[in-house]
């Protein structure tokens, strides 16, 4: 899992039953392939004339904090005022371990090529395969989402981002019942009942309090008028700044949000106790959310990623249907990457679908264990990967890291990383956000405008640029191949 | 006396990528030319290739029009080779070896036998005929697409895996009857409208989970129940489609959240610490 | 120097009385002009249009073809795009899929079939209007634009209560600019706002929790800011108590409005969409009639207003979704299965469910009627536009239906 879900210290944060690739396997996985990494890649900084631009967003996390203060001197970042730790270190840290040359991997060495050979030798291992694989998206803007689905659709390959391992779940609960939804606005205005249930932004998405609990809304006071309520497997910093906090059974919250509904339905609870909450403290809760004025549940890993996944969020979708009989509730969904929910988005736009889409027949196609990527790397489903802004090498299971070595890997990112070391062809990229610009979207789903504070170094290009110059040469072969 | 006729196909290279091979069940054959059944259109990955690019293929050069009449045997399939079945009406698919997803999806009769594993979406919308797997299967057997409402899974036939199963066995189920000798995951049976799912063994979280109707039997052990099932009766013996088990099960109607009349039956032996709760309510 | 002409086609073209003359129209480097101004030796690319109706491209006013709403439609329903797909042709042909919430692919090419170039996605929140311009960018073929929603803007409301308009005219000026939209948009006036806070909807005199106003001076205040800025497309209302039995009449009350504020531009003063949604007879469901014949008469007799059908095409399985997240509760409650909604960002909200109208279904014929009859007793054609909310009440691609219907009495016969 990514840092921001580290970061929630949970136990059963489990996207799989295979065990996480550890370093060591990684080297020795490796073996037919060299693990190496060019080293003092960092982008030489210049002193020069100050700068400071306003109202930058982060490209982090899906809080998109969109205030950003940044200070420049020439091509130096020498300030952040306004963003967290992780934020203050990503823009400050901008230029080290950048990848500045396109290499390709010949005999086991990375040859630095140019971007024309680069390209060529991505484009080949491309239309010579018979099932590629696109992942990875969302740490990038949607233009560059919508390229690499293009690609996709060319090359009737899958395309897939990693919503399928964090808030895939959510996705897929809407398909089933639809939910109801809002935005920190209304949160910060309105809501004067905040749960916050497997989730934990004191790590995950610092901001987040500040941001939205503690000001004073339109109609609301600031955090004396809200009433804080936090469900969790154990008692988290956060738990201990809340009203009230409920521990529950690891896995179990379906069981909970099922007693909940039970009590909005008048219907008896039989059990005492429910997935280790007293039945009294059920209908307190219950009593609770249906008798707030505005409530909000923003929700997590510990619900996506534990028992019964998807379902788990389908009864929470219900659970908020079913308070809207009483009151105003909502869900928040928690999002992990900057621009995962973009990439649903783009990709839903584009093909009807929100991740995991497979073109083998021309087509759109989406079927969770079949075209997800996890199913397709464990299972050695593909044949070639594109890997764009991501280090699958770095979270996903052992097997499906194997079959990343033993197909060609094309890596396009703007840092080194443990799946370039994987990679056959790697082409540099600027960081969206810094030095390229676009759009991302947050976790409640608002747009927000990435800007462009910084030129790439001299000869690299912004992703969604080598995206497309990759589909004119995938065009090309493809057709004189014809 | 109708005949039956044998086509006999012999897997060549193993693909190195997922294979959509529909055109593999009676129908498609039926009537056909042997050269018209080897250029049959397989999808490898993305690419189009012929049956006769992936199967050595013996049989009969011209094949009967009843697709009753003919029987497919699939030698040295892996668990690539998805889509078999696809649709058929009549005739029969024996696979010697694994499978991959989609094995029998929207089959509407005929039968399909398995000696070895097969992945997703087993008789997922299947409407008729039989499907047995000598191994394991993974997950959404029987079931509908997301999305779909309730009902639109499985309507009719019969599943039968004789090993472990995965999660989601039966999602949104109308009809039919769905056998696991074995284990199965979680929500079995979820959105179920009809039909009967049995487990032998044990089985995973919330079997049942916003079922309306139907009827789910689990011989083995539960990891847990949803509050919105509510303890009926303890029975002993207990028939299920002409299977008899002799120990008490413990019945549940539910999912009461969805106004529910469904059938759950837990057997009561293999889950004393989990129902003991639930005898007290009874008495 | 792109030259083209297009040779024997019937053509029409209402703006100038032409009634299906044969004859040939020319293009020189994007605009009509007389076939002798063509240069022979500069190259002219020649259509043949002989047997064929040459017109001027057909234009939806109404159609949510892109944003947030559409989006969430396409993830709600996924069972929309199972079966529904057309593979893409290599290279430059992409992939379809989905009827009642189809891929920004199949929303270009469908309508460029069918002859029309330019489409309005008529309700974008002014927050989420980024991404329904991706959305726009991202269909190919046609020209879009966007109506952005005002109604529930808090600052906005705020202005009405301060009684400044000219600060409002600049603001809402401001919003269109920073947008990058056409139109401005009221849906259900004030009805997110009261949404909002009480999960209420509001009728046309109805006082908004907080502010001491209507909808009715929601609608009057930016009608005028819209004749301050003088709009091509002066202002769009979907009306209050939308879906309700009974909201004929505040249909006649909004379109009444038209007469009432002070017009300082040329031209018509409100656009009320999707009648058929609120052209309901009757207090109940059960005692529901068509209201079609008030609506046609009002029209007739209000020269400043104009009107979309919002037409319901029978045995259609639709996406119902508007920013009217009250309707869309009230909805929820009679299909029982899926329901999607959001508050966003206090400019408004919205929701969506998935619908099907029915042939036999008593609601559904009157909804069927109340289309038919305003357009036919319209005697202004050119102030009634043919649509069907899509994908509310049917699909876009349905169009040909309704034209068959209009012109034909032996269409009209439901069988
Ligand atoms: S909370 Fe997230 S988006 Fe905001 S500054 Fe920190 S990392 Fe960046
Ligand atoms: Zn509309």
């Amino acid at each position: 899992m990514e840092f921001h879900h580290l970061g929630t210290k949970k136990i059963f944060v489990d996207t799989t039953t295979e065990p996480v690739t550890s370093l060591e396997e990684i080297l020795r996985i490796l073996s037919a392939k060299v693990l190496q990494i060019p080293h003092g890649t960092d982008i030489p900084l210049k002193s020069g004339e100050k700068r400071i631009i306003e109202n930058v967003a982060c490209p982090i996390c899906a809080e998109l904090c969109d205030y950003l203060k940044i200070e420049i001197t020439g091509n130096r970042i020498v300030r952040n005022i306004g963003g967290c730790a992780k934020s203050v270190s990503k823009f400050l840290n901008y230029h080290k371990d950048r990848i500045l040359k396109p290499y390709i991997r010949i005999n086991d060495k990375l040859v630095e090529v140019s971007l024309e050979e680069a390209l060529d030798k991505a484009a080949d291992i491309l239309v010579n395969a018979k099932y590629p694989l696109i992942y990875g998206l969302s740490i990038t803007s949607v233009k560059t989402d919508e390229y690499a689905i293009q690609l996709a659709e060319l090359l009737r390959g899958a395309v897939d981002n990693p919503s399928t391992f964090c808030h895939g779940p959510t996705s897929l609960a809407v398909q089933e019942v639809g939910g109801v939804f809002t935005t920190f606005s209304d949160v910060i205005n309105l809501a004067d009942l905040v749960i916050f249930w497997g989730s934990d932004p004191i790590n995950s998405h610092v901001n987040h309090l500040s941001r939205n609990i503690v000001p004073k809304g339109r109609f609301i006071g600031g955090r004396k008028d809200r009433k804080i309520v936090v469900i969790d497997i154990r008692r988290t910093e956060l738990a201990n700044m809340a009203d009230l906090f409920i521990q529950v059974k690891p896995g179990r919250d379906v069981e909970l949000i099922t007693a909940l509904r039970m009590a909005l339905h008048d219907l008896d609870i039989e059990v005492d106790n429910v997935a280790g909450v007293p039945r009294d403290m059920v209908y307190k809760l219950a009593d609770m959310m249906a008798s707030a004025k505005y409530g909000v549940i923003m929700y997590g890993l510990g619900i996506t990623e534990n028992g019964v996944k998807h379902r788990s969020v389908e009864e929470l979708m219900k659970l908020v249907q079913d308070l809207n009989e009483y009151t105003k509730f909502a869900v928040m969904p928690m999002r992990g990457h900057y621009n995962v929910v973009g990439s649903n988005e783009a990709s839903l736009w584009l093909t009807g679908y929100p991740y995991a889409v497979d073109f083998a027949r021309g087509f759109s196609r989406m079927y969770v264990g079949v075209t997800t990527a996890m199913d397709l790397l464990i299972n050695g489903d593909v044949d070639a990967a594109l890997i764009v802004g991501h280090d699958p090498v770095a979270s996903f299971p052992r097997k499906a890291v194997q079959h990343l070595s033993r197909i060609p890997v094309i890596v396009i990112d703007p840092k080194w990383s443990l799946t370039t070391a994987f990679a056959d062809v790697i082409i540099p990229s600027g960081m969206t956000g810094i030095e390229c610009e676009g759009s991302a979207y947050r976790m409640d789903k608002i747009p927000i405008r990435m800007k462009k504070i910084l030129d790439p170094p001299p000869g690299v290009l912004c992703d969604y640029e080598i995206l497309k110059l990759l589909i004119d040469r995938v065009i090309n072969k493809k057709v004189g191949k014809a | 006396m109708r005949m039956t006729v044998t086509y006999h196909l012999r897997l060549k290279d193993k693909p190195s990528v997922l294979v959509d091979a529909r055109s593999i069940t009676p129908d498609s054959f039926a009537g056909k030319q042997l050269n018209g059944i080897l250029s049959l259109r397989i999808l490898e990955g993305g690419r189009q290739i012929t049956l006769q690019d992936l199967f050595d293929v013996d049989g009969p050069s011209e094949a009967p029009k009843d697709p009753g009449e003919i029987a497919i045997v699939i030698d040295g399939s892996i668990n690539k080779i998805s889509f078999v079945g696809y649709k058929m009406s009549k005739g029969s698919i024996t696979i010697n070896g694994d499978a991959g997803h989609f094995i029998g999806y929207r089959m509407r009769g005929g039968s399909i036998v398995v000696h070895g594993n097969v992945r997703n979406y087993l008789g997922a919308k299947m409407r008729d005929g039989s499907i047995e797997v000598f191994g394991n299967a993974e997950h959404w057997i029987g079931a509908k697409l997301l999305g779909e409402k309730p009902g639109k899974g499985m309507k009719g036939g019969t599943i039968i895996i004789h090993g472990n199963a995965g999660s989601e066995i039966g999602s949104g189920m109308k009809s039919g009857t769905i056998i696991i000798d074995g284990d199965a995951g979680n929500s079995v049976g979820n959105h179920m409208v009809g039909g009967t799912i049995i487990i032998k063994g044990n089985c995973g979280l919330y079997p049942g989970l916003e079922m309306s109707s139907g009827r789910i039997v689990i011989n083995g052990s539960v990891e847990a129940l949803l509050p919105s099932f509510y303890v009926d009766s303890l029975i002993q013996p207990l028939k299920v489609k002409g299977i008899t088990f002799n120990k008490s099960f413990m019945s549940f109607i539910g999912d009461a959240l969805v106004g529910g009349h469904g059938l759950l039956q837990v057997s009561y032996e293999d889950n004393k610490e989990l129902l003991e709760e639930f005898r007290k309510l009874l008495e | 120097m792109t030259q083209i002409l297009i040779k024997n086609g019937y053509v029409f073209d209402p703006l100038n009385g032409i009634k299906g003359e044969v004859t040939d129209i020319a293009i020189k480097d994007g605009k009509i002009v007389d076939p002798r101004e063509l240069n022979p030796e500069e190259g002219i690319t020649v259509i043949n249009a002989s047997g064929k109706v040459v017109m001027p491209g057909g234009i939806d006013i109404h159609s949510h073809i892109a944003g947030p709403k559409i989006n969430i439609g396409r993830m709600m329903r996924p069972e929309d795009h199972y079966t529904t797909n057309k593979p893409g042709v290599f290279p430059y042909i992409r992939a379809e899929t989905g009827l009642s919430t189809p891929n920004v692919f199949r929303i270009g090419y469908e309508y460029a079939i069918m002859g029309y170039t330019l489409v309005a996605e008529p309700a974008t929140p002014p927050v989420m209007t980024r991404h329904t311009h991706h959305e726009l960018n991202a269909i190919p073929i046609i020209d879009k634009m966007a109506y952005v929603v005002v109604d529930s803007n808090w600052m906005l409301l705020d202005l009405i209560t301060n009684n400044d308009p000219k600060l409002l005219a600049a603001y809402l000026s401001w919003i269109l600019k920073a947008t990058k939209s056409y139109a401005l948009k009221l849906v259900d006036p004030g009805s997110d706002f009261a949404w909002l806070l009480q999960g209420r909807g509001l009728d046309i005199s109805d006082e908004l929790p907080v502010y001491n106003f209507t909808p009715a001076d929601i609608i009057k205040s930016i009608a005028e800011a819209a004749q301050v800025l003088n709009l091509p497309h002066k202002l769009h209302v979907h009306c209050n108590r939308l879906g309700f039995p009974g909201n004929y009449a505040t249909t006649l009350r909004t379109m009444e409005l038209a007469l009432n504020i002070h017009r300082v531009s040329e031209g018509l003063a409100l656009h009320v969409t999707h009648v058929q949604f609120t052209g309901y007879k009757g207090d109940s469901w059960s005692t529901l009639e068509s209201g079609g014949e008030e609506i046609a008469k009002e029209l007739n007799s209000n020269p400043y207003v104009s009107l979309d059908l919002g037409q319901a095409i029978p045995d259609r399985a639709v996406t119902t979704m508007t920013a009217d997240a009250t309707f869309q509760f009230v909805l929820y409650h009679i299909m029982k299965n899926k329901w999607y909604s959001s508050d966003i960002e206090s400019d408004g909200a919205s929701g969506i469910v998935p619908y099907k109208y029915k042939k036999k279904n008593y609601v559904n014929t009157v909804q069927w009627v109340i289309g038919l009859e305003v357009a036919l007793l319209a005697r202004d054609i050119s102030r009634v536009f043919i649509a069907t909310d899509h994908p509310n009440a049917g699909l876009f691609t349905d169009y040909p239906l309704i034209f068959a219907w209009l012109m034909s009495k032996k269409a009209r016969k439901i069988p």
